[in-house]
């Protein structure tokens, strides 16, 4: 009896575990929020924690670092989780913190500073860039470019091209305005169109 | 990150229709890598000329609205760089020409390192000045 009726309890268990896993991403915020299921926070922590820990490895480039700014993306979103109202996607909106949090880092406590490194790395020539088309290049030679880029060009290029964040989203995430950002990216390809050829066609 | 980042870099922009081609072309001595987007029902070209980034919108009819042009800090006029100074540290300066008038979005941040966008025409008024 009793172990018929573990049984049941377990394929119970499963059952919720599959359904939960069927749950969309704002179907388990709006039961975190309203129904304080705050335990299936964990689920949204299991599905993004690997992308969010290696969007931060990719601007920060220091493992521990990287971890613990991490946690802070995550302790953050879950006690502002109330102000995510479904405009866009959850995934977009934990990216974009993840962006903001990383960036700020950077900028506070590394003295990041976008206009001092740009006037110091001019780009010496606007490649025509219908001629050097980017779609030659290899995944591993584009990763190698995209590392000599100023950090923030490098978030720029992976919100617009990677995630395919939108403008608004962009400009929000760096706290810049649509117009410099829009500018930046052009910039930051235009930059990296330059050192692809520097580095691999020359 | 993943093979989705190198396809989209070569996204493809939209065709504009030949009006606005036509007055781009004719307007712009020498424009390069022209990416044409449609933008709050106008038609936008994100490109360089003379090695500034600019951005140049037009209306349905093919009518210019403004022009943006990336300048380097240093461009920008003393008056208007004094005024941005003594609020904070400029981060990012864009000349906007629009109907014969010249407006300057600059970017700036205080002493906290809070951000802001700050709209100011080419007597020194300040338009709008909004966190970011």
């Amino acid at each position: 009896m009793i172990n018929f009726t573990s049984k049941i309890f377990l394929s119970l268990e499963k059952m919720e575990i599959k359904l939960n896993n069927e749950l969309k991403d704002e179907d388990i915020i709006s039961r975190i929020i309203s129904e304080k299921e705050i335990d299936l926070f964990q689920m949204l922590y299991n599905k993004y924690h690997p992308k969010v820990l290696d969007k931060c490895y990719s601007l920060l480039k220091n493992k521990e670092l990287a971890k613990e700014t991490a946690q802070d993306i995550f302790s953050k979103v879950y006690e502002n989780l109330e102000s995510f109202k479904g405009k866009s996607s959850f995934s977009s909106w934990l990216y974009s913190v993840t962006y903001n949090q990383c960036i700020d880092y950077l900028r506070l406590k590394k003295k990041l500073h976008y206009p001092e490194w740009n006037r110091e790395n001019e780009i010496p020539e606007i490649i025509d860039d219908s001629e050097e088309l980017i779609s030659d290049i290899s995944y591993d030679r584009l990763m190698e470019i995209l590392d000599l880029l100023h950090t923030e060009e490098k978030a720029l290029l992976m919100m617009k091209y990677n995630d395919n964040f939108t403008i608004k989203h962009i400009s929000e995430a760096l706290r810049v305005s649509e117009s410099a950002a829009k500018m930046r990216i052009k910039r930051a390809k235009t930059r990296l169109i330059f050192l692809y050829k520097k580095k691999f066609k020359n | 990150m993943d093979i989705f980042f190198k396809n989209n870099l070569n996204e493809n922009s939209i065709n504009p229709p030949e009006e606005v081609t036509e007055h781009f072309f004719s307007f712009f001595s020498n424009p390069l890598n022209i990416e044409w987007y449609i933008e709050n029902n106008s038609y936008e070209a994100i490109f360089y000329e003379n090695e500034f980034e600019k951005i140049a919108s037009y209306d349905q009819s093919g009518n210019l609205i403004h022009v943006k042009t990336n300048i380097p800090i240093e461009q920008l006029p003393e008056v208007i760089c004094e005024i941005v100074k003594s609020f904070g540290e400029i981060m990012n300066s864009i000349i906007i020409d629009e109907n014969s008038e010249t407006f300057y979005e600059i970017i700036y941040r205080d002493k906290d390192l809070n951000r802001f966008d700050l709209l100011i025409d080419q007597n020194g008024k300040i338009l709008s000045n909004q966190i970011l």
